[in-house]
């Protein structure tokens, strides 16, 4: 088929294909590729197939656009025929890049080109009457023939018949050929997109009638046969530039602001989705910290009304002893304790998951969150009323409910205990945890809790009045003793975490924290020698641990340490010993398990106090009403031991500062030299110098 | 329970711990074997040598090749064996021996549970050892296997029969809700929730402080599925419950503020959220809690930006940031997120140099985090940082931080929406750089992932409708036709047919038809459109006059006019000033006429 030769580089113009062979539109989709017999045309983009006719019985039945524009053009010049890669049955051919013309006019034309009975006699006349068609359009039409094998090079000997339909093919003969099977013509489409095109217009000289028909010859039934399928074909041509021109009108839209919109307005949408999502998933990572510490004194309430409850409950039925009941009581609190630092050993895994980056999916089931799920499920276990009797008065009459029991409040509630176990243990491999003193049997052996517990577990068979049960007892304190050891490091974890979550100011980042309770416990090895050092050269920490430390002071006294422990010490042995206090509670049962209930109390007293009450060695303000010699010498700022010519020189340094003369108060001068007196032992503290 | 054992640990890495000793004096302690005629006697295997290798066939049952398996199948009618089970699998997870031998205890656990249940008695137990199978299962990341024993559990508990039933039911329904939410069935994952839900109320009563931390729970979820309305619901209930329950300005009452500002802010409506903002930092200085008192700093901050009262954004954001500075750092997170919106701010007021390097420097502490960073968190910001560059017209740099924060997001379960919302921003930055090959590519797998989820918000209408355009872009009409088709109906059912979004896919589909030759659906379609700007939304949009110009093409192409009367506010207009008598006259000639007028 033909192109004509005015078609030059840079023009445009569609090919609209009819064929019955399914894969032209996949090679078309692949990339339309025209074979050219003279010349080299690149032909640039490419259009999909568009549509299907339902021409009953035809076999045509797909046909496709496809269009774009010559980029490149060989110098022979004149017409150029195609070879398509595929065989067709017709090409309408449109070249685009002719404006100007008006639709119905050029519909019409295409009706008259396409209509048989204007064509028969038109087309036997010359050029000049072909213009005269088109008259006011001045676009003359390109018709020609296609065949099967589609390479036709003109002038055409009109040999075959285009096969339309089996029906008409067999009307086929030599001496008639169907005129418009391919239409090439000039059109111009109203649309935008035409002034992408260049604005030459395009003449098309040659028009090539390839053929001679007449219908000489022929039955009435064929004439009607052609008059039909060409005007079918019309119909397909008119409806295939219908859509061409929508399709225009599509890329219109497309290139248009519109969408351009419609794209930022997806962007923000979906940044809004990121945003959300992303705030949700912090929220609950924040909830969880925050509720880490609300569960715990949640749990430590419950677990004391639970006791209260039990106390009142029992105290008239019971025929135990009152120590057998504060045992009972101690085991409950222990079970409790147990509980909650599950809680701790969850929190610290999530701590460790985020150490290593891993991600963190809080969900509701999830063992760090507290209000349902496995703590649920836990504390569920623990309040099943037949479960915690069995715990505690029927395991004397029958040891195997109290075993069956006891086993099964572990399977459920301790499970998430033990994931945090296996976790922790995993955490070797990480290169911050391989120097924490984590380990069971790493460390724990030289810290001081070791051997109170283990005087424990010796004192506790005494203090249970039924010696029948002692090995029983011995090895379930050798069992919290082996859980203690590892519980140690992750409740000094979760002691600081504490505050961090309550307080929410962490001024330490939380890897910082194993390894400083790390430092704290290896400071702690050598307890009693190095605690001025301890309480010199580190008091920014020594005020972190403070923060951290949030049980009651009145707690570590009872325990057996080295004498004169500064507050700074207690605290590291606290958080080292809290885990092991049941066992301390051996010796002293009953106070230590009311101190563990009374301790968050104590923690909420110790926020409550202002935060200079940390120092608790400095003076306070205010004089006492006699003068001691602690205070004397905190006044003149010396030691309660510094010979007396020291005394002397701080005396006069500090009575410069305050001199009365210098505007200082006479009252303080008088309060300096008192304190001088009292140092230098003249006076025995007189009251006050007024 | 997912959370515990990362997803990512090797099934076989059990660290080869089998000698520590710890586990024995744990199971001496429930077996006074001594005493009684325990059943014990018959207990299945302790981590002997033989049992403790891990068995390479991960199979969910025990092998019968081993004898003491085979013992154990024949004594799973015991009773006792269950607990006893289920408390090895706990052992078998504290020792450090991998999950794998906990899920087979697990497993022979529930099923001895199974056997033992008297018929007609749902069996706690039973549905306890699910539950722990189940958990299991999502330790191991094998989430789908969990959701059929979820399934399970929660139909064995009976909801009448008392709390514990009840608690069962819920716990069984929250683990399933979850579990779905892990795999990225968000709508289900909802179901299961709302149904939780419903078991606690029945259990708890209206105004129980748990019920309130589900309900909140729930509005969470319903926000993460861009279901606002309902969590709004959700988050009243929650705050009338903590109202109850606690003192004005407690915790949990600015929590709740807090998600509900989130929901506001998302709706759209600023006033509002900012109000919520400003009670929840009220009650947070209260409280003394600095950072959380910076945290809503930075979120009031973002809707005065949005109201465009951008003095006092910089002021929140400072606020903010010297706090966040002193507290956590200068190289946290949080800070770098504050930076982004700093530099999303001078962005929007003009100062483009200020924006860039605040970009810069948030980037930079993205790039090299400090330890303790989640790379949730570290992708969230650089996809924050990339929406900057998205608006500042550097795609290219964009669609790198997008396709890093990808990268990190990878592989995570639950976070399969957010990867689509990344997805899909990437292909429009595609788009953009005109590469819509790769365009659709993105938007397809966006897709697929939201339908997966269930998703049917305005935001997915929204992607098919953006994944449309890229089809056509592709001369893919017929699949763009679909597209849009799909939008439309969603866009219609979630917005409305007034919303700007439908109207643009009513557009976009118009023009699709018309492409395709379906010239009357197009013409109708079009009509639609043009009556609804007439009749409802005004005519002042630029658009009217580009889909009236449209319209008159495609119906002088099909031999038609408009029969329809132009009701335009001209034309309203003139007739009240015109006279009724030319009115009158003009009532046939309507449409020409009111041109001339």
């Amino acid at each position: 088929m033909f192109l004509p030769s005015a078609l030059d580089n840079g023009s445009y113009f569609f090919l609209l294909i009819f064929t019955q062979h399914s894969f032209l539109s996949r090679v078309i989709n692949n990339g339309l590729y025209f074979c050219i017999d003279h010349d080299a045309i690149n032909i640039e983009g490419r259009w999909s197939p568009i549509g299907c006719c339902s021409y009953p019985s035809s076999s045509c039945n797909t046909f496709c656009l496809v269009g774009g524009k010559i980029v490149r053009r060989g110098e022979r010049g004149g017409p150029i025929s195609l070879k398509l890669p595929f065989e067709i049955c017709h090409f309408w051919i449109s070249s685009r890049n002719v404006k100007e013309m008006g639709k119905k006019g050029w519909f019409s034309s295409v009706k008259k080109a396409l209509s048989p009975d204007s064509k028969e006699k038109k087309e036997q006349r010359s050029d000049k009457s072909k213009k005269k068609w088109f008259g006011k359009q001045k676009y003359p039409e390109f018709e020609s023939t296609s065949y099967q094998p589609s390479t036709i090079l003109p002038p055409l000997p009109p040999r075959e018949e285009v096969k339309l339909t089996n029906a008409e093919n067999e009307q086929n003969s030599d001496a008639y050929s169907v005129p418009v099977t391919t239409t090439v013509s000039t059109t111009a489409v109203a649309e935008p997109v035409v002034s992408l095109a260049p604005p030459t217009q395009v003449a098309v000289e040659v028009v090539r009638l390839p053929t001679i028909t007449h219908y000489a010859g022929k039955s009435r039934e064929e004439v009607a046969a052609i008059k039909i399928q060409t005007a079918f074909r019309g119909y397909l041509a008119r409806r295939a530039l219908r859509a061409l021109r929508g399709l225009v009108r599509l890329k219109s839209l497309i290139e248009g602001s519109v969408v351009k919109r419609q794209a930022t307005n997806t962007l923000r949408c979906m940044q809004t989705l990121s945003r959300v999502q992303s705030q949700i998933r912090s929220r609950r990572i924040r909830m969880l910290e925050e509720n880490q510490a609300l569960q715990r004194q949640l749990l430590l309430k419950h677990a004391k009304e639970l006791e209260t409850l039990r106390l009142g409950d029992e105290w008239d039925d019971s025929i135990q002893s009152k120590e057998q009941v504060e045992a009972n009581l101690l085991s409950k609190h222990e079970a409790t304790m147990r509980r909650e630092r599950a809680l701790a050993y969850a929190f610290s895994h999530q701590k460790n998951g985020k150490n290593t980056t891993k991600s963190v999916n809080p969900m509701f089931m999830d063992p760090s969150n507290p209000t349902w799920g496995w703590s649920w499920l836990e504390r569920w276990m623990a309040a099943r009323p037949w479960e915690s009797r069995g715990m505690t008065d029927k395991d004397m009459q029958d040891d195997h409910a109290s075993v069956k029991s006891a086993s099964r409040s572990m399977s459920a509630g301790e499970i998430n205990k033990s994931y945090a176990h296996y976790l922790l243990n995993s955490d070797k491999q990480s290169p911050i945890a391989s120097e924490k003193p984590s380990h069971p049997g790493f460390r724990s052996p030289s810290t001081p809790s070791r051997p109170a517990s283990k005087v424990a577990r010796k004192l506790k068979p005494a203090a249970s009045p039924r010696g029948s049960r002692g090995p029983d007892d011995d090895t379930k304190s050798m069992v919290s003793v082996q859980s203690t050891q590892f519980r140690r490091h992750s409740i000094a974890g979760s002691s600081v975490r504490d505050d961090e979550s309550l307080d929410s100011s962490p001024a330490v980042p939380s890897y910082m924290v194993p390894t400083k309770s790390a430092r704290a416990k290896s400071r702690l090895q050598s307890p009693a020698e190095k605690n001025g050092i301890t309480e010199k050269d580190s008091p920014p920490e020594s005020a972190k641990k403070r923060l951290s430390f949030p049980a009651s002071p009145a707690r570590p006294r009872r325990h057996s340490g080295p004498p004169r422990v500064d507050s700074s010490i207690i605290t590291e042995n606290k958080t080292t010993n809290i885990g092991v206090t049941p066992l301390v509670g051996g010796i002293a049962v009953a106070a230590a398990a009311y101190a563990g209930r009374y301790s968050i109390q104590a923690w909420q007293a110790f926020k409550a106090r202002p935060p200079t009450a940390r120092l608790q060695k400095f003076y306070e303000g205010g004089f006492q009403s006699t003068m001691t010699k602690r205070e004397a010498a905190l006044i003149l700022g010396v030691r309660e031991t510094t010979p007396k010519d020291k005394i002397r020189e701080a005396h006069r340094r500090v009575m410069v500062a305050n001199h009365p003369d210098a505007g200082g108060s006479h009252y303080l001068a008088s309060k300096i030299n008192e304190a001088k007196e009292m140092m230098l032992g003249r006076t025995k503290g007189t009251g006050s110098a007024f | 329970m997912p959370g515990l054992v990362s997803v990512k640990t090797p099934p076989d890495s059990a660290p080869p711990r089998i000698a520590v000793p710890e586990p024995q004096p744990q199971q001496s302690e429930p077996a006074p074997v001594s005493r009684t005629p325990s059943p014990h006697t018959n207990k299945p295997p302790s981590p002997s040598p033989s049992r403790s290798k891990p068995s390479p066939a991960r199979s969910k049952k025990p092998q019968p090749a081993s004898p003491d398996t085979i013992l154990a199948d024949a004594s799973l009618d015991n009773p006792d064996l269950g607990p006893f089970l289920l408390k090895l699998a706990r052992d078998t997870i504290a020792s450090g021996e991998g999950p794998n031998k906990a899920l087979e205890y697990a497993v022979r656990a529930s099923k001895s549970f199974e056997r033992c249940a008297v018929d007609g008695e749902p069996s706690l137990d039973l549905a306890m050892s699910l539950h722990v199978l189940a958990a299991i299962y999502c330790s191991l990341g094998r989430f789908e296997e969990a959701v059929p024993v979820l399934d399970r559990a929660i139909l064995v508990p009976e909801v009448g029969r008392g709390a514990d039933h009840a608690l069962a039911a819920f716990s069984g329904h929250m683990q399933l809700g979850d579990t779905y939410s892990m795999i990225g069935q968000v709508d289900r994952s909802i179901e299961c929730y709302e149904e939780g839900l419903k078991i606690q109320i029945e259990a708890l009563g209206d105004t129980d402080l748990r019920v309130g931390e589900t309900c909140r729970y729930l509005a969470e979820a319903h926000v993460q599925a861009m279901q606002f309305e309902r969590a709004e619901e959700l988050c009243k209930k929650t705050l009338e419950i903590h109202h109850a329950h606690s003192e004005p300005a407690s915790l949990e009452e600015s929590a709740d503020r807090r998600l509900m500002a989130l929901i506001c802010e998302s709706k759209g409506d600023y006033e509002s959220a900012l109000e919520q903002l400003v009670l929840a930092s009220m009650a947070m200085i209260a409280n003394g809690l600095e950072n959380e008192v910076a945290a809503i700093d930075v979120s009031i901050g973002n809707i005065y930006m949005s109201l465009c009262r951008f003095d006092e954004a910089v002021f929140s954001y400072q606020k903010a940031l010297t706090v966040l500075k002193a507290s956590r750092g200068d190289n946290h997170p949080s800070v770098a997120s504050v930076f982004v919106r700093l530099a999303d701010l001078y962005h929007r007021t003009g100062k483009l140099r200020e924006s860039k390097s605040y970009c810069e420097n948030a980037l930079r502490i993205y790039v090299k985090p400090v330890p303790g960073t989640t790379a949730e968190e570290i992708s969230g910001g650089l996809t924050e940082i990339s929406a900057i560059y998205e608006s500042m017209d550097e795609p290219e740099e964009a669609l790198k931080l997008l396709q890093k924060a990808m990268k990190l997001l990878e592989g995570k379960p639950g976070q399969q929406s957010t990867i689509a919302g990344i997805e899909a921003r990437m292909g429009v930055m595609f788009c953009m750089l005109g590469r819509y090959e790769e365009a659709r590519n993105c938007f397809e797998s966006a897709v697929t992932k939201l339908r997966a989820s269930g998703e049917k918000s305005p935001f997915f209408g929204v992607v098919l409708n953006q994944m449309g355009l890229a089809c056509v872009q592709l001369f893919k009409i017929d699949e763009a036709a679909e597209l849009f088709e799909e939008a439309r109906r969603i866009l219609e059912q979630e917005c409305g047919p007034c919303h700007q979004d439908s109207l643009g896919v009513y557009s976009n589909l118009a023009a699709t038809y018309d492409a395709m030759g379906r010239v009357e659906d197009a013409i109708e379609i079009l009509e639609y459109v043009l009556k609804l700007r007439e009749e409802k939304l005004g005519i002042a949009n630029p658009d009217f006059a580009d889909e009236k110009r449209r319209l008159s093409e495609l119906l002088k192409e099909a031999g038609r006019t408009r029969d329809r009367k132009a009701k335009s506010l001209e034309n309203l207009i003139d007739s009240n000033s015109t006279s009724k008598k030319t009115r009158k006259e003009g009532t046939k000639r309507w449409g020409a006429l009111s041109f001339k007028l």
